[in-house]
């Protein structure tokens, strides 16, 4: 199908999309469309106005400051894989990159669509709430910040007010000595993930999130503070896991059912805690 | 709305509606027909397209984003009346039959080529090519192609 009809507004700074934002409820923002557009096609979103903030200077910047790594919104996929800055500060996240989608949809598709549009499923939610991200939201009112963890709050649904823009992601640096795992399994590669995994071990501490099982990514507690500090030891590792996803409620999409999601969750949180742990 | 932008080396200025996708803008309105639309949410890779040297889903972008954008299809590759390497390549491998999805996989492989990124190995090729979907070759053909292009 093709998109119903709306007005297109371009503006040229972050300033110019609020104010446009704040005019009405009928206006939606466009980033990478790699998620809206199939949605205007399919007539799933049916906006007043769609404001393409492609044109917005500035925005797609990444900089280290600090300890921390400070990603633009508009931070195209496959700009951050070729982001010497991003494999240094954060190997979680050029971990997980390659898996999203398609050299085709990574060109476009952007760090700020994928969290706002909060797909269960999505890399960048969890890797986000594993690295304890902070999300930075502008509107014309004012900014404010909110932590990954508390930004998800169901499928496709997080706490960002119809009138605020995402601007920017700012990730603390991975902790010297960090060892990274991220691993998933979709249907065929590039396609959304049934369960994924993302873990970062250093001698300071250890977490471990899952993504896919529940509606929004999870941070695995439990498995995270009884596993820092100690070696990769199967039996008491299995039985940490079963205790962390007794506690989840697994997604039913009508495909797969929540059983395969939780052993898939089972097999990818062991694998990726015998690849961070020490032996 | 105006537009203006490059096509295949092209100077084009355009007027559009906002919600004319940039593949029928190619197709309809500049009639370059190399570029297919199959799904038209972002699946099937037949629309796809280089934008400013980046392979992208042009079912997935409005036209009135191609403004001030460098945009090429697959009528630019056999210059001169002369296959591409990579289109000979198919050619020689049996590498299409219908050829519905031939022209997004070229743009593809082109974009990553142009750039250096064109995977050497025969799982790298195969993650280029699952952005695409062939119903007849069944990839064998189209990945030694490529393989074959690539060393
Ligand atoms: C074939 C295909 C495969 C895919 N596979 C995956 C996959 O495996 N994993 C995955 O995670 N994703 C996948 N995606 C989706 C991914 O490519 C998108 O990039 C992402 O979901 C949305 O990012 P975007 O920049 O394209 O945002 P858009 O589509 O432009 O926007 C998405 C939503 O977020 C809102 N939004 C965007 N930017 C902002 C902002 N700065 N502030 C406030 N709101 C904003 C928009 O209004 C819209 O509601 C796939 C897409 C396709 C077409
Ligand atoms: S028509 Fe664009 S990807 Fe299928
Ligand atoms: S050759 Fe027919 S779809 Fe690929």
């Amino acid at each position: 199908m093709k998109p119903p009809s709306f007005a297109y507004a371009r503006p040229g700074t972050v300033a110019e999309a609020a104010g446009l934002l704040a005019q009405g409820d009928g206006a939606v923002l466009l980033a990478g469309g790699q998620s809206l557009m199939p949605m205007l096609n399919l007539r799933l979103a049916a906006p007043d106005t769609v404001i393409d903030i492609n044109g917005i200077a500035g925005l797609a910047d990444v900089r280290r400051d600090d300890g921390r790594l400070r990603i633009g919104a508009m931070a195209r996929q496959a700009a951050l894989m070729r982001t010497p800055a991003v494999g240094e500060a954060l190997p979680l996240l050029a971990l997980a990159l390659p898996h999203i989608g398609h050299p085709q949809t990574r060109s476009r598709g952007t760090i700020g669509g994928s969290l706002c549009h909060a797909d269960p499923a999505a890399e960048l939610a969890l890797v986000a709430v594993a690295a304890d991200a902070v999300l930075t939201l502008l509107s014309s009112a004012g900014t404010r910040t909110v932590p990954a963890r508390a930004f998800f709050l169901h499928a496709m649904e997080t706490v960002r007010a119809a009138d605020e823009i995402l601007t920017e992601i700012t990730f603390p640096a991975s902790r010297p000595g960090a060892r990274c795992a991220f691993r998933e399994l979709a249907r065929r590669h590039g396609d959304f993930a049934i369960a994924a995994v993302a873990a970062e071990w250093s001698p300071e501490g250890l977490t471990i999130a899952v993504g896919g099982l529940e509606a929004t990514p999870r941070v695995c507690a439990h498995l995270s503070r009884e596993l820092a500090g100690r070696p990769f030891e199967q039996a008491a590792v299995v039985r940490l896991i079963d205790e962390e996803l007794a506690q989840t409620e697994p997604l039913e999409d009508g495909v797969i059912g929540p059983d395969y999601r939780l052993q898939l969750a089972r097999v990818l949180l062991n694998d990726c805690l015998a690849e961070v742990l020490p032996p | 709305m105006k537009l203006t932008c490059t096509v295949n080396g092209l100077r084009i200025e355009a007027t559009a509606e906002p919600r004319l996708l940039l593949v029928d803008f190619l197709r309809h309105q500049l009639r370059l027909t190399a570029t297919h639309v199959g799904c038209e949410i972002g699946v099937c890779g037949a629309c796809t397209v280089i934008v400013d040297d980046e392979p992208v889903r042009s079912c997935l972008m409005l036209a009135v984003q191609a403004d001030g954008c460098r945009i090429e299809t697959a009528e630019s590759l056999a210059a001169g009346g002369e296959l591409s390497p990579m289109q000979a390549s198919l050619h020689a491998h049996h590498g299409l039959q219908c050829g519905f999805c031939t022209p997004g996989i070229l743009m593809t492989l082109e974009a990553l080529a142009r750039s250096g990124q064109l995977p050497g190995d025969e799982d790298g090729v195969r993650h280029v090519l699952g952005g695409h979907v062939c119903r007849c070759t069944g990839y064998q053909h189209i990945v030694d192609a490529v393989l074959a292009q690539a060393r």
